[in-house]
Order: C-alpha cells, then sequence, then structure tokens
C-alpha cells in the first residue's frame, strides 16, 4: 500500500484541566488564548480537547521553512502567550500543570507520541518524514491508552466495537498475546489481526503502520452535504445562531447517518454582515454528534465574540463535513432515534450550565468497584455525549464481587481520601468503648451504640465486618478497611434506619444510608 | 388551563395508590419519611424507562446503585446542584423544568413560600411532576452543600403539595445480630393530601417494585 498518512502537528498540555482550574477560568475559555496565538502562524487548527490542538504542518511548514521552525515558532508563540495570560508572573506559566509537549509526524498516533516525548525533553520532537513506522516499532502498544485523547478510543465508533468493553481490554489482550511493540503488530498481517480482534484488528493495524484509524478520503464529501444557512437580515441574538446550528447540525448527522457515515472532521464557519468571518476545524474520532458540533460551534461563536468582538450581527453559518468515514456502529440511532425530550432535556441542561458552570450539572457514569460511592462516577455535563449515551444499551453490571448486596443504599458519602463528605461517626460496644477490628477482622466487641452528630442511636442488627482491601498491588494506592452494615434506632423512637459504617485508619465514617 | 394529559406511568405494585394509576402531571408530590428518597426514586422510574428525563436537584450524594435497582433508565438522569439562595435556586430549577418531565428536589433551607409557589406554576404550566423530598438526614451529619444543608422538614413544607406521600420502613429482613445481610426491605406507602381525598396505602417489599428485573 501506497497511503500517506497526513503529517500533523500535536499540541498537547496533559494537565490542561487542573492548569485553567488553579487560574479560576473554565478549561475552554482558558485554551482560547493559545488556540489565538497559535492561528496568528496556522490558519486552521482543530481543537480537538480543551488542551489539544491538532493542525496539518504542510502549508505552515513551507511557509516557515520547514518543521523545525515551525514548531520553534509555535513555542515561542505559545510561551509568550502563557506570560501573558498569567498577569506576567513567569513562574505561572513555568509551573507543571502549564507544561505542554509539541510533536511533528507522520499520522495522529505517531505526533502524539512525538508529544510525549517533546513533554520529557522539553523542547519540541520532530520525527522525519517517512519515518513513523520505524518510530512506532519500538513504541509500546500502551500508548494507545496514553494517547486516546488525540487519537480517540482504538474502535470507538466501528461496527461491533461493542463486544469488547473497552480499548483498554484491547492493549491488555494484544499485551497478553506477546505484542508489546507496535512493530510486532504491524510484523501481522491485517486479516490475521481481524480474525483475531475484529474491527479493533483493522484499527490497531493501521495505526501500527503510522497511517490514521480513518483512511484519508478518495473523494471530496460531495457538497450536497454542506449545510448552508443565510439570514435575510444580521441575527444579533447569540441563542438565535445557535439554534440555527442546532437545526443544520440535526440535518447533517441524520442525512450522514442515514448513508451509514459519520463526520469526524468539520470545517465551522460564521460570518458576519460586515465580511468578518471565524473558521475553524473540529475533529472528533468517533465522530461529531449534533450535540457535539452544537458545542463546538458555541466555543468558536463565544471566542469570536470575546475577542474579535464582530461589529456587526451574524449573516450566515456553513458547516462543511471535510471527512465523513463509515459509521455502521452508529446505525441505531435510525430506529432508536434522538427523540424531542432527549432534545429538550439537552437544552435545558445547557441553560443551566452557562449560567452556573458545567459543573453545576453532572451525568452518573458507571465505573465499578466495591465501594458504593465510587460505583458511578458523576461526569460534567459537557463532557458526556448524551446522544451517544442514549443510542447505546447502558446496562451496566451491578455484581462486583465483593461489592455490597442488593438493596443499594439511596445516599452514599465517599469515605476515601478524607473527602469531607463522610462524617465521622462513633461506633461504640456495650461497655461504651470504642470499637475497634484488628488485621484479621475481628471485632474487640459487639457493635452497642452509634452516634451520629449529636444523636446517639441503639444497633439493633449488624452485618459484617467485610473487609475492604483495594488495590494492595500499589502501595500508594493501596486501601485497607472493614465496612459493617448497621441497623440503627434513634434512643426514645420507633424508627430503625439502616447506614453503612466504614472503619479506615482507626476512624469510623458514615458511608451510606438507606434514606 | 392547559389540556389534561395522561399522567406519567409509575411501577405496576405503586399504581393503585393514585387515582388515574399514575403520577398526576403539572403536580407537586411531597415525599416525608425514613425511606422517602427511596420512594421518590421508585415513583420516577417508570417514567424514564419511557423517556422522560429526571433531574435530581440537591442530593449530589444521591446513590445512583440505588436508582438503577428501582428502575431509573440512568441514561436519563442528571444531578443538578443549583446555588442555595432561594431565588438563584428557583431560578435553576425553572430552567430545568422546561426539559425534565420529572423533578426530583431536597429545596435548600433558605427557599421561600413566595419562590416556591413561582416554581409551581412553572410544573403546572409545563405539566411536568416535581417531587419534594423531605431528606432524613439529621443536619450534623452532613456538612457544607450537602443534604444535610436542609432542615428537610422546614424547607419542604414551603410546597404546598398537591400529593404527600409517606414511606416508612416497616421492617428489614435478612440482617442479624452479626450475621448475613439486609436482604429485603418492606416500605408502607400512604398516599394522601389535597388532591386526593381519599388516601391509599400499600405495604410493599421494595424487591418488588422494579418491573424490569435488574441483571
Amino acid at each position: 500500500m501506497s497511503e500517506r498518512p497526513t503529517r500533523v502537528v500535536v499540541v498537547q498540555f496533559p494537565h490542561w484541566s487542573s492548569y485553567a482550574a488553579a487560574r479560576g477560568c473554565s478549561a475552554r475559555s482558558a485554551f482560547e488564548s493559545i488556540v489565538r496565538a497559535v492561528v496568528v502562524h496556522v490558519p486552521l487548527v482543530e481543537v480537538t480537547a480543551p488542551g489539544i490542538l491538532v493542525f496539518a504542518t504542510r502549508g505552515p511548514s513551507r511557509y516557515m521553512g520547514g518543521d523545525e521552525p515551525l514548531a520553534a515558532a509555535l513555542r515561542n508563540a505559545i510561551d509568550r502567550q502563557l506570560v501573558v495570560d498569567s498577569g506576567g508572573a513567569p513562574d505561572v506559566a513555568s509551573s507543571t500543570h502549564a507544561r505542554y509537549g509539541i510533536g511533528i509526524a507522520d499520522g495522529r498516533l505517531a505526533a502524539a507520541i512525538a508529544v510525549r516525548h517533546s513533554l520529557l525533553t522539553g523542547g519540541p520532537f520532530v520525527v522525519p518524514v517517512g519515518a513513523s513506522r520505524t518510530f512506532l516499532s519500538d513504541t509500546p502498544v500502551q500508548a494507545l491508552v496514553e494517547c486516546v485523547d488525540v487519537i480517540g478510543a482504538v474502535g470507538a465508533g466501528v461496527p461491533g466495537a461493542d463486544d469488547v468493553a473497552s480499548y483498554r481490554d484491547v492493549v491488555s489482550l494484544l499485551q497478553r498475546l506477546g505484542l508489546y511493540h507496535f512493530g510486532a503488530v504491524a510484523s501481522l498481517s491485517e486479516s490475521d489481526l481481524i480474525g483475531r480482534l475484529g474491527a479493533f484488528g483493522r484499527d490497531v493495524f493501521r495505526l501500527a503502520h503510522g497511517w490514521d484509524r480513518h483512511p484519508p478520503l478518495v473523494a471530496p464529501a460531495p457538497p450536497d452535504r454542506v449545510c448552508v444557512q443565510r439570514f435575510d437580515a444580521p441575527v444579533e441574538s447569540r441563542d438565535a445562531v445557535l439554534a440555527t446550528v442546532d437545526r443544520l447540525a440535526i440535518g447533517l448527522v441524520e442525512h450522514l447517518s442515514a448513508h451509514g457515515l459519520a463526520v469526524v472532521r468539520l470545517h465551522a464557519v460564521i460570518e458576519s454582515d460586515h465580511g468578518e468571518r471565524s473558521e475553524r476545524m473540529w475533529y472528533r474520532a468517533d465522530g461529531l454528534s449534533a450535540q457535539a458540533i452544537v458545542e463546538s460551534v458555541r466555543w468558536q461563536l463565544d471566542a469570536w465574540i470575546q475577542h474579535e468582538a464582530p461589529t456587526s450581527g451574524v449573516v450566515g453559518v456553513r458547516l462543511a463535513p471535510e471527512q465523513v468515514v463509515s459509521d455502521a456502529g452508529r446505525q441505531s440511532s435510525l430506529w432508536g432515534g434522538v427523540r424531542d425530550g432527549d432534545r429538550h432535556a439537552q437544552r435545558a441542561i445547557r441553560r443551566v450550565t452557562e449560567v452556573h458552570g458545567a459543573e453545576s450539572v453532572t451525568i452518573p457514569t458507571w465505573r465499578g468497584g466495591r465501594d458504593p460511592a465510587r460505583w458511578f462516577e458523576f461526569v460534567r455535563s459537557d463532557a458526556v455525549d448524551v446522544e451517544r449515551r442514549l443510542a447505546h444499551d447502558t446496562t451496566m453490571p451491578m455484581s462486583w464481587r465483593g461489592s455490597l448486596p442488593s438493596p443499594a443504599p439511596s445516599l452514599v458519602f465517599d469515605t476515601v481520601d478524607h473527602a469531607p463528605a463522610a462524617v465521622e461517626i462513633i461506633v461504640c460496644d456495650a461497655n461504651d468503648r470504642p470499637l475497634s477490628v484488628t488485621s484479621r477482622h475481628a471485632m474487640s466487641g459487639e457493635p452497642a451504640s452509634v452516634r451520629i452528630g449529636a444523636t446517639v442511636h441503639d444497633v439493633v442488627a449488624w452485618a459484617g465486618p467485610w473487609p475492604v482491601e483495594e488495590r494492595w498491588w500499589d502501595p500508594r494506592r493501596a486501601r485497607r478497611a472493614v465496612r459493617l452494615q448497621l441497623l440503627v434506632r434513634e434512643r426514645n423512637s420507633t424508627v430503625t434506619r439502616a447506614i453503612i459504617a466504614v472503619l479506615e485508619h482507626h476512624t469510623w465514617r458514615l458511608a451510606a444510608w438507606y434514606a | 388551563m392547559p389540556a389534561v394529559r395522561a399522567p406519567l406511568p409509575v411501577a405496576c405494585a405503586l399504581s393503585s395508590l393514585f387515582a388515574d394509576g399514575g403520577l398526576p402531571r403539572g403536580r407537586t408530590v411531597a415525599c416525608t419519611g425514613d425511606a422517602a428518597l427511596s420512594a421518590a426514586l421508585a415513583l420516577s422510574a417508570a417514567a424514564t424507562r419511557a423517556g422522560s428525563w429526571l433531574a435530581v436537584v440537591g442530593v449530589p450524594q444521591l446513590g445512583v446503585g440505588a436508582a438503577l435497582e428501582s428502575g431509573v433508565a440512568i441514561e436519563r438522569l442528571v444531578l443538578a446542584q443549583p446555588p442555595t439562595t432561594s431565588r438563584e435556586w428557583v431560578t435553576t430549577v425553572a430552567a430545568l423544568v422546561e426539559g425534565f418531565e420529572v423533578l426530583v428536589v431536597a429545596p435548600p433551607a433558605s427557599l421561600t413560600e413566595h419562590d416556591a409557589r413561582r416554581l409551581q406554576s412553572r410544573i403546572v404550566a409545563r405539566q411536568s411532576v416535581l417531587v419534594v423530598v423531605h431528606v432524613p438526614v439529621p443536619p450534623s451529619v452532613v456538612v457544607g452543600s450537602g443534604v444535610g444543608h436542609r432542615t428537610g422538614s422546614g424547607a419542604s413544607r414551603v410546597f404546598s403539595a398537591d400529593l404527600d406521600v409517606h414511606a416508612n420502613t416497616e421492617s428489614w429482613s435478612g440482617i442479624e445480630r452479626g450475621g448475613s445481610h439486609i436482604t429485603q426491605r418492606t416500605v408502607h406507602l400512604r398516599v394522601g393530601g389535597r388532591r386526593a381525598p381519599l388516601s391509599r396505602e400499600a405495604t410493599l417489599d421494595w424487591s418488588c417494585l422494579n418491573d424490569q428485573p435488574v441483571s
């Protein structure tokens, strides 16, 4: 095959969200100034996520006289911007959270790995033209997990991908098969890999050869897939523009999915009445949903209004899919579909998060584990693609070895790391001595009373103690604790309540409440 | 007056508690008792499976496992943590009413009757269902912005509820003095209030509520 992957630059700040949080800004708005500093040199960049920029080098490198001069110019521009953003305090700009890497290579994966090298050496890392495959051959396949932000989850969006729980499983499977490096993977035939790993095999084969996950488009997307909306009169309201984008995006995604296609790279242009333009490229490896398109354009529009202050209303919006891939994995939306109710809910969530921040609405996401407070993680609403979530079956495995038996408590308090949510309680035996548990999980007596705040409860019944030993293989994160399920009754009351108490580091905490 | 729409569905075991066989739209339901939060989740579950979205407001420590067990389709469940001043809280929840057909809320102690009425009129206009829970955790238990922040009874009474659901655990089985663990919770439910002239009661095994088997 004589396929040549696109030569790309990846700029990545691995700790961007911490850096933005330390400065008290949202990750997106803080990243905007970096994007703008880069756009001076490279007109069309792809913002993959806050903290990650990707763009093709061909034009810019030719203009700058090569990849190295381009990387150096980028570095200068970003460093300057970091100092400006920190209000001239150089120590903020050079803090560990603000560290970033610049990687240039053929293909996204090689460029993403080059970023890792760049972070270690401190300077930009350039893989010579045509050398990506050699460069990758010594790279552990573990990189698929580390570079997921840039390349997307392997197998995502391909048919049959749901058979394997996650790309992490693919990586661990490869390792168990003895394929530790991409070189070993590349030495296998594509049909063998597909035979063994299904759709993942195709992705892994392509990536190991230094190609991009999606074959480059043979022909440009037909013009009938470009969505354009021109307004008769300039539109001043941002919400009205976004409502239009919403409509265009839904139409575009539905049109494409009817043909079994998904857009992975989208060129969005907004034009004002006075000829000012904002254009940006958006990319998502597993396909942009309508919601993701609206979120992206919202970001673009906000940044445009804030930094360039267009002098008149918007007269045109154009959404052009630059790269589409076949995506049978998304066809469930054909018959499942996103209903009006789902759209109303998403709109309501957006409205609330715009006022109170993305953290004010959270979405529970299955994580597993034994600690009931950690079964689900609450993810910021803007980090979850609600449409994808609805399209996929979300039945979760509820039986986790050693987890709490059903029924589950309705209030859970995180007891790990001394989180402030879990309150200290006092559990005593019949002689009013604090109850302790030996290293062999034997209790010093029978639990008789529990003091929660100022209220003393009598213990009616109990179950346990159940040992909680997590991550014993990792000395830094290992956790030893015991759990006790208790039925308690407040003195002079008839109501019996059930609670879970956890003993860790000689302290009992209230871990759950069956409210 | 908006047209009367069919009530939101509830699990079969609960339908006998409501005159129309489901949660009447546009109404405010107050849940009290030691099983108030579990009852609120159980009442909302069937609606989420039928496509309604559920927002749980002001209960950041919600045990999602319990929601899942009661049959809530958690892909349509979100948690919201609005500011706790009365005005901002109501404005935020009212914005959510636009997109959510069921809202389970633990109101902040600061909520005024005036603001509560404003929210209820949004609920009537949108024909959603507001479930106010009195989370029975003593205020001393949780510090900060958690559920303990609300005094419960006081805050939930600023709403003039159309229906009162009183949910008390009748018995816990399975657990002994040192053995086994809780396997079964039997809850007594009583539904009354000004929109339910005849109060209806039921004693239910909590695990039988969910029409849909949990794998």
